[in-house]
């Protein structure tokens, strides 16, 4: 098993009650295991517009997670 | 429509209708048009030759929902190249109610006068003598005037800067409450206002005479599909209504693109005590507001009010580029400095952009130490006392970075860069450095192509083509008073779909896709012109030397978009 850190940001903490943003939320996955399964792990949908951020680049669906990796997912912006 | 010019030299005020060649346009396309046919490319841009033009856009006055916005044009002190600038606020629905295609301000008040043109609601305009209003800040003039005026009127202002004529003087707007926590920041147009001897124009809300719609039917049912279409996105549903602009500090971060300490690193140690999410707790916790209405007839209500921990009003709204000048790019991570830097700069009629930068490259040169709140407040205090140092802040970061010899200067034809650092986000480097404005994020912002996953941030392919498509995008915008965060609204067909039957039912011909990328071309191409003739080669494109050769942490990237591919932008 592996297990990844994930930070939330915009309105996504909202749906986890207990969520600490200093902490993120720890999740378990198989070996692996990619974006994709995060995603419905957290039941994003295409209204959550969630973008998913590894190692500082914008995580595709099927790009592998590994133990460890510190996962940021923010919602969609179009800069301000 | 009304098309009113006011001669500053002998205080006169001329009204016509709309003449011939000016027809069919607004905003920004209307002050390109005005700027390129009438000011001489190379004049003095503090000098008698130049214009001041302020339009609304195409849009401004109608019913449709977000489209506040009016467009300040000029040739720029600070760059030397065309300039429009805009900003949100009541002024463009209100000129629009009025019937005024733009107001046109030519020549220079007799030196040491200064004036104030008032317009009221029967659209007629009238210069007095404004002497008592002389070196006033922006929140003191703005109470004084509505109380002489009325609570019926909004205003545009300048500060100190203005009067000092400092380049990177803005041109303040009131808000929806009242306040001149509006900007057209960028492009030093507050000096230009300043060398017309010009403080204040003064609008009245109460216009009910507006452009004719030929088809208003039609006209209502698109602007109820956008509204609903800004409403179910959720960007402009949900993320701007309840943190703002300054969402994207985590976006931007997360993508190691955050230009900090003077752009020397692309994520900022402590972006998420600034963070959008930080924010909307401070605010909330200390009783302010989130969702706040800024502009009028704005349904996305993306702006805030910040107070201290009194609950007492510190500024109002603390926006995503503010946080990044005068929190990343100083490394500074307090929130309450933050708020008190951009209400110093609203109030004193300063860009934070130009300014914070300016205090950046001050800092990396060794004058005071990056996260040092105090001399950040002491230097933007400065400027409003017009010491050495303040007339340096002022003028932005090239005066800063010539004083001090410094070669870490983030500008492009003096104007500086925003949050998004061109090393991270090669698109808006290609931006920043083709841009007929200077380093200009507005122009053509590549973020949502980058988190959409549809183009990769880091490597040269694609940004030229994609920053060239966006830059026409915008430059059409920019023609109808639609606020950019609404914009956003038009990716969807629908939304897309009742905006070109709106400008077709305003201005009673057929308005498609092509014609709307001709809007944004056609004011592209004026703007070039106008460059051009004012001496700016393809040599003035590109992006200061450190950005190609300084490579950026995390992803540690240089700016790898060639000169030959910049040249290619301007291929339509």
């Amino acid at each position: 098993m592996i297990q990844v850190v994930v930070k939330l940001y915009g309105a996504l903490p909202w749906r986890f009650q207990e969520y600490d943003p200093e902490k993120g939320i720890l999740l378990e996955f198989a070996r692996g295991a990619r974006v994709a399964d995060l995603r419905s792990r957290l039941n994003l949908t295409a209204q959550d517009s969630g973008v998913v951020a590894l190692d500082g680049r914008v995580a595709a669906p099927g790009d592998s997670l590994y133990d460890g990796a510190q996962v940021r997912i923010f919602q969609m912006a179009y800069g301000g | 429509m009304k098309w009113i010019r006011v001669n500053m030299a002998n205080q006169s005020i001329q009204v016509e209708t709309v003449p011939d060649a000016y027809s069919g346009l607004g905003g920004r396309g209307l002050t390109a048009a005005v700027i390129h046919a009438e000011v001489p490319p190379t004049c003095d841009a503090l000098g008698p030759e130049n214009k001041l033009v302020i339009a609304p856009g195409l849009l401004s006055g109608t019913p449709l929902v977000n489209t506040s916005r009016i467009s300040i044009g000029a040739k720029s002190p600070l760059t030397g190249t065309i300039k429009e600038s805009n900003s949100g606020g009541k002024i463009a629905a209100s000129l629009g109610k009025l019937g005024i295609t733009a107001i046109v301000i030519e020549g220079q008040a007799p030196a040491g006068h200064i004036y104030l043109l008032s317009v009221d609601a029967n659209g007629d305009a009238r210069l007095e003598a404004a002497d008592p209003y002389k070196g006033m800040r922006t929140y003191a003039l703005s109470a004084r005037l509505l109380g002489s005026y009325g609570p019926k009127n909004t205003i545009a202002c300048i500060g100190p800067a203005g009067e000092y004529q400092l380049k990177s003087a803005s041109i303040q707007t009131t808000d929806v409450d009242d306040r001149p926590c509006r900007a057209a920041g960028r492009g030093g147009l507050g000096a230009v206002m300043g060398s017309k001897g010009l403080k204040a124009i003064v609008v009245s809300t109460e216009g009910s005479n507006p452009d004719v719609i030929s088809d208003p039917e039609s006209f209502k049912e698109s602007a109820k599909t956008f509204a609903q279409e800004l409403r179910k996105n959720p960007f402009t549903g949900k993320v701007l209504p309840n943190f703002g602009t300054a969402s994207t500090v985590s976006a931007v971060n997360s993508l190691g693109a955050f230009p900090c300490y003077n752009a020397t690193r692309g994520v900022f140690d402590g972006w998420e005590k600034i963070s959008g999410e930080a924010l909307a707790k401070l605010i909330k916790t200390r009783g302010g507001k989130t969702q706040h209405m800024g502009c009028a007839q704005c349904i996305v209500h993306c702006s805030n009010e910040f107070v201290d921990e009194q609950g007492k009003y510190v500024t109002s709204s603390l926006e995503y580029e503010t946080i990044w000048s005068m929190g990343g790019m100083l490394g500074i991570d307090n929130l309450d400095t933050i708020a008190r830097l951009d209400f110093l700069c609203d109030d004193i009629g300063l860009d934070t952009i130009n300014t914070g930068v300016a205090m950046a490259v001050a800092m990396d040169a060794g004058y005071k130490s990056f996260g040092d709140g105090r001399a950040a407040v002491d230097m933007v205090e400065e400027v409003a006392r017009g010491t050495e140092m303040g007339r340096l802040i002022g003028n932005g970061p090239d005066a800063v970075g010539k004083h001090f010899n410094h070669h870490r200067v983030p500008t492009v034809k003096g104007q500086s860069i925003a949050a998004y650092d061109p090393r991270g986000m090669q698109g808006n480097g290609v931006t920043y450095a083709t841009s007929t404005m200077g380093a200009d994020h507005t122009a053509g912002n590549m973020l949502g192509h980058y988190l959409s996953g549809a183009l990769k941030p880091l490597a040269a392919e694609g940004q030229v083509d994609a920053s060239r498509k966006v830059q026409i995008g915008m430059a059409a915008m920019d023609c109808t008073g639609m606020c950019i965060l609404a914009g956003v609204g038009m990716a969807t067909k629908e939304a897309s779909g009742a905006m070109f039957a709106m400008l077709s039912a305003k201005l009673g011909q057929a308005i498609g896709p092509k014609e709307y990328a001709q809007m944004g071309m056609r004011t592209l191409k004026l703007e070039r012109d106008f460059n051009q003739k004012a001496g700016f080669t393809n040599k003035d494109d590109r992006l200061p030397r450190f950005f190609c050769e300084e490579p950026l942490p995390p992803h540690n990237q240089v700016f790898v978009v060639s000169d030959e591919a910049l040249d290619q932008l301007y291929n339509f």
